[in-house]
């Protein structure tokens, strides 16, 4: 900057300051950290010849999360029996998992994976690896589709291996 | 690289933001797809069902908006071929209001089109009929689509009497022609 023109810099600062704030873009927002999810889920038995899993019906999955960074996602979770008897069953967990690509501004796909440990109405434990290969979603993704997820679920009493399938879920986040 | 690359053709596939429908409404039709289930056994077993379909909704009225619908469910689990059941019925689109406040959340103008509907479930091996009323207060319309949550059903049976109910928990209606 010439010499001659420094004395009004300080006036040039303060008039930037002074203007009225720009509303941003829909996509210049800052990272979410805490989410609601709801989606859709069903067991599947893992070999044909197996009895049906769980109590059979339509299943939600309905969870909190935070997310403490930009990958990591740690998510207390409900999966309650809908129909045809609601909640006579539901398994209420927990899940530790990741976003495969760091959520930014400029992300619309990702994966995630996680792991949960689940707990039913008469004490059923059960651990589950759950995979999500299509999760869609906007800057920062502050709202998510997550599609077509898949989880193995083990039962270590009965020593029984058996799929939790998430069709569709929908995702905010804060 | 070589994994943007693999992911290339997904994005452009996805990325496009829609128009808001209302708008330029050029769409009549598509196709839908829904997870539901039902609470009396004397018609479908116990179990998560999933439909799908073709729906057409040919006028733009700002209320009462009609579309018919007509489609197949099929209790997937546990899975259940022989139930294999017709789905075919009337919603109305009570009203669409502008959401404008959650633009910055959905990157898409969304309208909230809450509906009722009326139908009838026909088991395909002749075992039953019903009729159901369904009310969807949570509907939103996005662009070329419209997504509903936890719509209630009533199971009327031919004497309408109510036999039971039902929920759809998800439905996303594509629009394509």
């Amino acid at each position: 900057m010439p010499p001659c023109l420094r004395p009004l810099l300080p006036w040039l600062l303060l008039a930037a300051a002074l203007l009225p704030a720009q509303p941003l873009p829909a996509g210049d927002i800052s990272p979410a950290r805490f989410g609601l999810t709801i989606s859709s889920n069903t067991f599947q038995p893992a070999e044909r010849s197996a009895g049906y899993p769980v109590a059979p019906g339509l299943y939600a999955r309905a969870g909190l999360s935070w997310l403490p960074g930009s990958r990591l996602e740690l998510e207390l979770f409900q999966v309650p029996l809908l129909v045809p008897e609601p909640f006579s069953e539901a398994f209420t967990g927990f899940s530790a998992g990741c976003w495969l690509f760091r959520r930014k501004h400029d992300s619309y796909f990702n994966l995630t994976a996680d792991l949960s440990f689940m707990l039913g109405l008469e004490g059923r434990k059960l651990l589950a690896a759950r995979l999500c290969p299509i999760v869609l979603g906007g800057p920062y993704y502050h709202y998510a589709d997550h599609l077509l997820a898949v989880a193995l679920v083990w039962d270590p009493e009965q020593a029984s291996l058996f799929w939790q399938l998430q069709l569709v879920g929908l995702s905010l986040y804060f | 690289m070589r994994a943007a690359a693999l992911l290339l053709p997904l994005l452009l596939w996805a990325a496009p933001p829609a128009r808001c429908l209302g708008e330029a409404r050029p769409w009549s039709g598509g196709l839908f797809v829904e997870s539901c289930g039902f609470a009396e056994a004397a018609f479908l077993p116990p179990a998560a069902c999933l439909s799908a379909g073709l729906f057409l909704e040919p006028l733009a009225l700002p209320a009462g908006n009609p579309a018919v619908f007509a489609g197949i469910l099929l209790p997937v689990a546990p899975c259940q071929a022989e139930n294999l059941t017709l789905r075919a019925g009337l919603a109305l689109t009570l009203f669409d209001a502008r959401l404008p406040w959650l633009l910055r959340t959905f990157y898409a103008a969304l309208r909230w089109s809450p509906a009722i509907g009326a139908g009838l479930l026909y088991r395909l091996d002749g075992a039953g009929l019903r009729f159901t009323l369904a009310a969807s207060p949570l509907r939103l319309r996005a662009g070329d689509a419209i997504f509903t949550l936890c719509s209630p059903e009533l199971l009327l049976d031919q004497q309408a009497g109510t036999r039971g109910w039902g929920l759809v928990l998800f439905q996303a209606a594509l629009f394509l022609f």
